[in-house]
């Protein structure tokens, strides 16, 4: 069409760029993942190892069957970056077969095959993560029972999280509102339920629930494609978040609620998003 | 430019930096979706074609000249509605005069009909015509 051509004759791109929001968030995710390489060995770096060429290998056979080019959604890292959040939050000795299912499932099922990077309702890691805790809880309540870190001992690999979390925050690329939404209901939720007598769960914020929280909320509820976009709705939907991590990691069958406090409120959020949009300027002129 | 569409990754950016509070990437989508009444609904108009949300936006998909075509096209389309309400009207006029016209001429030949046709009218010819024939011939 001619005249759209025409009409991209004054455009000019902003400086900011997809790979570099990225790459930033995987930047911040690296003090983080280091310390927990350090804490639980190397069988996590090689499953990080494994995890990215494998998304990015899933991410180019879908482009390609998709007709699309592969330079630019392959180097928008958000493949790799979906590999690295799911590969964080499985237990260090989880079988190679078993990341590439939910590899699988992130890349192909839950990203590609809705369209894409911007697409896409669900987000791609908790996709794949809720469908192994599903598939294969064994894996997880064993590394549950058997913690190393379950006697709270070093709680800094979350505080390293949430050191990558507050640079994305300053950087500004996440909002505020959404990782302390989370934050606080997942501490008030928590409160409520050792106030109201539960006994002990593998989430009391210690150990590695707590870096589990924090990637939670600092880079997991943050996605800017699932989850809300107006303020209001992001505090609403950080808030959902948190209470139903907390409550389905109790009450739940699995060993972790969050995928499905995560992906329960990306079905929520164009609901939410519809119902907190900002009054336009105006209508706030002529009520 | 690439003659793919960018994706747009919802960050907010553009919204956020909008000086008349719009959303445009909800205006994004629903161009996408070929809803052009929708972004209408969503304030397309109201856009003060500053640009500020491609001045900011990551994704580098052309907004401010995606709504300008929007706007070409709704205000071309709503043209095009105005000129085809024009010339409905003008064709139901027409349609009622012609009517009107018809009705009029069917009612002046019925009333002549009736004329015609009605005994009265027999009648009071015959009565004409003896009044005629009763009267002495004048001699020519």
């Amino acid at each position: 069409m001619s005249w759209a051509r025409q009409a991209q004759a004054g455009f000019t791109p902003s400086v900011r760029n997809v790979p570099r929001i990225m790459g930033l968030v995987l930047l911040a995710l690296l003090p983080g993942a280091l310390a927990r390489i350090a804490f639980l060995g190397a069988d996590v770096a090689w499953l990080l190892l494994l995890a990215v060429p494998v998304a990015l290998g899933l991410e180019a056979s879908m482009l390609k069957l998709r007709g699309r080019p592969l330079r630019p959604f392959l180097g928008d890292l958000s493949a790799p970056l979906s590999a690295v959040l799911l590969t964080l939050l499985l237990p260090p000795l989880t079988p190679w077969w078993m990341l590439m299912l939910g590899l699988f499932v992130a890349i192909v099922l839950a990203k590609q095959a809705f369209g894409g990077l911007g697409e896409n309702p669900f987000n791609p890691a908790m996709a794949g993560y809720a469908t192994l805790l599903i598939c294969f809880p064994s894996n997880f309540d064993a590394w549950v029972a058997n913690n190393p870190w379950a006697s709270g001992s070093p709680a800094w690999v979350a505080g390293l999280y949430a050191l990558g979390g507050l640079f994305l925050i300053g950087k500004k690329i996440i909002a505020w509102q959404t990782p302390l939404a989370m934050l606080a209901a997942a501490t008030l939720t928590a409160l409520a339920l050792q106030l109201g007598g539960a006994p002990a769960t593998s989430f009391d914020l210690h150990g590695w629930s707590l870096a589990t929280l924090m990637l939670a909320a600092f880079f997991i509820v943050t996605d800017p494609v699932t989850g809300c976009m107006s303020p209001r709705g992001r505090v609403l939907f950080g808030a959902g978040a948190g209470l139903l991590t907390v409550l389905l990691t109790r009450f739940g069958a699995t060993a972790d609620g969050l995928p499905f406090a995560v992906l329960s409120m990306n079905i929520a959020a164009p609901w939410i998003d519809r119902h907190t949009r900002p009054m336009r300027r105006q209508q706030e002129l002529q009520p | 430019m690439n003659d793919f569409e960018m994706p747009c990754i919802r960050c907010g950016d553009c919204a956020a930096a909008c000086p008349e509070n719009l959303q445009p990437q909800q205006l994004l989508r629903d161009l996408r979706a070929g809803k052009l009444t929708h972004a209408r609904d969503h304030g397309l108009f109201e856009c003060s074609d500053c640009g500020r949300c491609d001045a900011v936006g990551p994704c580098h998909i052309p907004l401010l000249p995606k709504f300008r075509a929007a706007m070409a096209t709704l205000r071309e389309r709503d043209a095009q509605g105005r000129e085809a309400d024009a010339a409905r009207e003008r064709f139901e006029r027409r349609e009622q005069r012609l009517g009107r016209e018809a009705a009029e001429r069917a009612e002046s030949d019925a009333a002549l009909t009736h004329q015609a046709a009605s005994t009265d009218a027999v009648a009071a010819a015959i009565a004409r015509a003896k009044a005629k024939r009763q009267q002495p011939r004048t001699p020519t």
